[in-house]
């Protein structure tokens, strides 16, 4: 009987061409990740770049996650400063240890994305995208007065870091590990019965209501999901920074996490990183221009939107996939 | 009325009886100054596995009256019952009581294969819940492999098998049409509801898609249906309920219901002519 079940359920873990790339690339990239400071190890520059990838790619999963369920949110810059000021007051304030305040952050995230989630999430299209967008900016502000215990625009600083030692690499690898672990659950979302679900709603909520989904609970899942992982994001960036203040996490940033997900791919769980790793080392290359990066930005958000609709992962380039056989992975 | 016949009453009775599948009283809906359903009784008896349609000329009030009945619209009056309880203002409430539909418009997920789709409508019947399914939980992984199993199954007997892993695109229009009846079939119904089953097929589609049909009433589901083609309602329900400008013309046995001179008056606007059965 279990050997039975076992072999059926690697059968159907069997993986199909898109799932095979995504999972490919997801792999390839950790992997790369995981050897880089053998090479670079020495560069407290090249690692800080990276580390700045791995954090705005666990953000930008959460925004992809939300596109899942046919919802454009450009609220979760605010969610991440949520986690970043949740993890910083109890640090700084509470004296609490990062490790509690990481979940915690997440949590305290997931639960505000959850409950404003229950009353915005009622709306569709564009009025729900020009919600989040003051939502972001309502978060801020909220932060920017928040009196002694978020100290205003000067924000809270001198975080300690969790790990002793000069050496980034404790910190390199704990971005790399929450990378991994936001795109576990991610992946997890996207190809289980879950993200069925959520495909459906998407497409045709009347549809997915007829076979007894109560769609409004199943997006405030989809959405606190999402927040919790723009927590996740913020709190590492808390730490990373050292810091957090009002203007850690702006519209601004909203609006990019969005355009990594289009430039990566929306139908690919790897897209939200594929597009944060690009956009962010692409900005590292060109220093030189970074006063026009908004206007660059925004030149490239059309360009993708009318030249790559499905995003780089569907480029040639990325299609290639490890030889998994049939049934190895699920 | 034969007494092999389901005991279909076109009066409704006076309170509630677990027993009746489906009971209409008084339904009315009026969309600003227009009436699409006025004081609407129905009512299917207590005997399953029978088919009733709902038949009646365009802008009669059916498709009104079937999306009352499953919960996607508010009725302005009156009320339905379901196994003698008020049913849920929400189509997936009413879903989770047994009452499952179809759509008039083919609609699928272009790029899902009938086999994804028929293991996505498997909702209903989860016991395992959204964190353990994240989690990648033995519980989760066996109950998702019992739901292929079970989506495979009833795509073969519904005759889809070979169109299982296909995009959902490069179906036919037929096919498209029953992967709708077999995903609500996944949501294990007591009653479902077809609306306009056979629009859009061509002959050889409609005497396929009357076959399943028959396949889901021998299993003793309940069938109610919404449709235009006279011929395949007529071959195909024990009962009929004729709507005419919103209102309930007439309910019976289809040959009572085709030489009805009132039905045949509210289709043709004359007597004398005959009905295109």
């Amino acid at each position: 009987m279990t050997t039975s079940i076992l072999s059926s359920l690697l059968a159907r873990g069997a993986m199909n061409t898109d799932r095979r790339r995504d999972f490919s690339v997801i792999l390839l990239i950790l992997g790369a990740l995981l050897l880089l400071p053998l090479g670079i190890g020495h560069s407290r520059y090249l690692m800080s770049v990276l580390m700045n990838c791995a954090g705005v790619a666990v953000i930008a999963s959460g925004v992809w996650l939300t596109f899942c369920i046919g919802r454009i949110n450009i609220c979760q810059a605010g969610f991440a400063l949520i986690g970043g000021y949740v993890t910083a007051i109890l640090i700084a304030k509470a004296g609490l240890s990062f490790w509690i305040a990481l979940p915690l952050s997440c949590l305290v995230s997931a639960l505000c994305g959850a409950l404003i989630g229950s009353v915005i999430l009622k709306l569709k299209g564009i009025y729900f995208s020009m919600l989040t967008i003051c939502l972001t900016e309502a978060i801020r502000l909220a932060f920017l007065n928040g009196g002694d215990l978020t100290q205003g625009s000067k924000g809270i600083t001198g975080l300690p870091q969790p790990f002793a030692g000069d050496s980034a690499l404790p910190l390199y690898y704990l971005g790399v590990t929450l990378l991994a672990v936001a795109l576990a659950v991610v992946w997890r979302v996207h190809y289980s019965r879950l993200g069925g679900i959520f495909r459906a709603m998407r497409l045709n909520e009347d549809l997915a209501e007829s076979f007894g989904v109560n769609v409004w609970r199943y997006r405030i899942m989809a959405f606190a999901i999402a927040c919790a992982l723009g927590g996740l994001g913020g709190s590492y960036f808390a730490v990373f920074t050292q810091s957090v203040y009002p203007q850690s996490f702006t519209v601004e940033h909203s609006i990019y996490y969005m355009l990594f997900c289009f430039l990566g791919g929306l139908e690919f769980v790897s897209g939200a990183m594929i597009g944060a790793f690009a956009l962010t080392i692409l900005f590292e290359l060109l220093q030189d221009f970074q006063q026009y990066q908004s206007l660059i930005y925004g030149i490239l958000m059309i360009v993708v939107m009318l030249t790559l609709p499905n995003g780089l992962m569907a480029l040639r380039g990325f299609s290639f996939s490890l030889p998994f056989r049939k049934g190895e992975v699920k | 009325m034969s007494a092999s016949m389901n005991p279909v009453s076109p009066s409704v009775s006076p309170g509630p009886d677990a027993r009746i599948i489906l009971e209409a009283s008084g339904l009315s809906k009026r969309f600003g100054g227009l009436l699409a359903n006025d004081d609407v009784s129905l009512s299917l008896g207590t005997q399953t596995g029978k088919v009733t349609s709902v038949i009646g000329p365009n802008g009669a009030g059916k498709s009104t009256l079937f999306k009352i009945l499953a919960g996607a619209m508010p009725p302005s009056s009156g009320l339905v019952r379901f196994e003698g309880k008020r049913l849920g203002r929400s189509q997936n409430q009413v879903a989770r009581a047994g009452l499952v539909r179809t759509f008039q418009e083919t609609t699928i997920f272009p790029d899902l294969t009938p086999r994804d789709h028929v293991f996505i409508a498997h909702h209903l019947r989860a016991k395992v819940g959204p964190l353990p399914t994240i989690f990648a939980t033995w519980g989760a992984e066996v109950e998702e492999t019992q739901f292929r199993d079970s989506a495979d199954a009833i795509l073969r007997d519904l005759g889809l098998s070979d169109y299982a892993g296909e995009p959902a695109r490069t179906l036919p229009h037929g096919m498209l049409r029953v992967l709708g009846i077999a995903m609500a079939l996944a949501a294990r119904p007591k009653l479902l509801l077809l609306d306009e089953p056979f629009a859009g097929m061509n002959s050889e589609e409609k005497s396929w898609a009357s076959g399943v049909v028959r396949n889901i009433r021998g299993r003793g589901i309940t069938v109610m249906l919404v449709e235009h083609d006279m011929r395949t309602v007529m071959a195909l329900s024990d009962r009929v309920a004729v709507l005419s400008f919103g209102r309930k013309l007439a309910e019976g046995r289809p040959e009572d219901i085709q030489k009805n001179p009132e039905v045949i008056e509210a289709y043709l606007g004359r007597e004398d002519d005959e009905l295109g059965f």
